[in-house]
């Protein structure tokens, strides 16, 4: 027995010895233009995020030890297409405040740092005070106007433009999923008041989802269910009423977990302006959707607090 | 051996982040959720727009039957006998599942209005629901207001 642990263990011990010279490259590309923010708001970033999020990977001898190392080089690679502050100025300013409100709310929900990331780097933990520091910093940035001119003009532009406009075939997202023009038959499961990015929505859900909400069957939501989400710029006036300004998209939710098995169950599509363009370059916008989704893997990735009509 | 497996199940737990699924109780937001009796999905009304009030904190949904809906589309303040509506409004809440959104909280009020045909003019027949129970308002004052406002409504785009 004790000569078979003996062997048992060099054999492992040469393995991964000879596994140390299989090493997967970590480049580290030029900074393009590095995120600016406040000292403390930057620090934290930095210190929680910068290691898989940024070109300036910080390694440590224990990240380098094979096989971990492995793990290491894709969290980097899959970090940085995710999201990447070494490249900050390639993203539009819209853009870069919709990042750091999913990284603020993906920490909060705890899917970030990477738990087994944390583990090890303990100091990558962003504790209640760091939380609250990012979250006053986002909300710093929320700017209500009343009477905002550019989004009343934007209503209008659409408003025009709906009386000549023509009967079309329907458009098909990248992924292969045909809008659904019946949605504003369903009924409605929530809205969301977005003063992230200055919209609001109405959820609807179609008869499988109602019924689902009525019994009480939502985790996992059934096949069959389909969520559609509506947005609107917010149009306030100096009163606080706010209103639907110009339509933004509607996006849809359909569950099949055979079908869209890769996407986690659900087929993820997003149709923009009333001219319902099909977002994204190509079908791998999906991944965006399912990243942004993954903090809420416990409730079948679905955000919202269905209502009972 | 038995330490080993013991160590190696409590890192596996602690790893896959062991927790039950929350159930459909913590889901479903009882809070803004309408009483059974109150019968909003059989009505089969459709949204004609949203609104929030900033300053109340409040946020709104108008449903519309067909009529009121293709009224309110129209772009015509034509009002006609059969149009129905239902405003319901909810206090908002902070979103438990997104730091940046507010969803509806408790249910304030639903009101219907539905304008009949007597002698050739319209009339208009509006109630008030109130609280969690959506239980019948007697008192009457200011419902011309109400009405006025809920006619005022224009409908939000859609494509």
């Amino acid at each position: 027995m004790k000569k078979f642990m003996f062997i048992a263990a060099s054999a492992i011990i040469i393995v991964l010895i000879s596994l140390q010279f299989f090493r997967p490259e970590i480049s580290h590309p030029p900074v393009t233009g590095d995120l600016q923010a406040p000292t403390n708001v930057k620090a934290i970033l930095v210190r929680a995020c910068y290691d898989c999020h940024s070109n300036q990977t910080n390694l440590r001898w224990y990240d380098q030890v094979q096989p971990v190392y492995w793990q290491v080089a894709e969290h980097v690679r899959q970090g940085r297409k995710g999201l990447n502050f070494s490249n900050w100025d390639k993203l539009s300013p819209m853009d870069r405040k919709g990042k750091l409100w999913e990284a603020v709310n993906q920490i909060e929900q705890g899917a970030m740092p990477i738990k087994s990331y944390a583990f090890v780097h303990t100091d990558a933990k962003v504790s209640k005070q760091d939380l609250e520091v990012l979250k006053n910093y986002l909300i710093g940035m929320v700017h209500e106007t009343p009477d905002d001119t550019a989004k009343i003009h934007a209503r209008n532009k659409q408003l025009q433009a709906k009386t000549n406009q023509t009967q079309q075939n329907l458009p098909e997202s990248l992924n292969g999923i045909t809008y659904i023009p019946d949605y504003n038959n369903w009924q409605v499961i929530s809205t969301s008041d977005r003063f992230d990015n200055g919209t609001m929505r109405v959820i609807y859900g179609n008869d499988v989802a109602v019924k689902a909400v009525k019994e009480h069957h939502i985790n996992p939501w059934p096949n069959g269910t389909i969520f559609a989400k509506a947005a609107w710029d917010k149009l306030e006036d100096k009163q606080g009423n706010v209103t639907t300004g110009a339509f933004k998209q509607v996006e849809f939710m359909i569950k099949d977990n055979v079908k869209y098995r890769t996407t986690n169950g659900w087929g993820f599509a997003r149709f923009k302006t009333p001219k319902l363009k099909p977002y994204g370059k190509d079908g791998m916008f999906t991944t965006e959707c399912i990243n942004c989704h993954k903090p809420m893997k416990d409730n079948d990735f679905v955000f919202t607090f269905p209502i009972k009509n | 051996m038995k330490v080993i497996f013991k160590i190696l199940l409590a890192s596996l737990a602690i790893f896959s982040g062991c927790k039950p699924s929350p159930g459909a109780d913590v889901l479903i937001n009882q809070k803004a959720s309408l009483p059974e009796s109150f019968k909003l999905s059989e009505l089969h009304q459709k949204v004609i727009t949203s609104f929030i009030n900033n300053r109340k904190h409040t946020t709104s949904i108008l449903y519309g039957n067909n009529q009121a809906y293709a009224a309110a589309n129209g772009g015509t303040s034509i009002r006609s006998s059969g149009q129905s509506f239902t405003l319901v409004t909810w206090q908002q809440q902070d979103d438990a599942h997104w730091f940046g959104a507010r969803i509806p909280g408790d249910l304030i009020s639903a009101e219907t209005l539905h304008l009949a045909d007597s002698c050739s003019r319209i009339i208009y027949h509006y109630q008030k629901f109130k609280g969690k129970e959506l239980a019948k308002l007697a008192d009457t004052t200011g419902n011309a207001a109400r009405v006025k406002f809920i006619l005022s409504q224009q409908a939000s785009i859609m494509p």
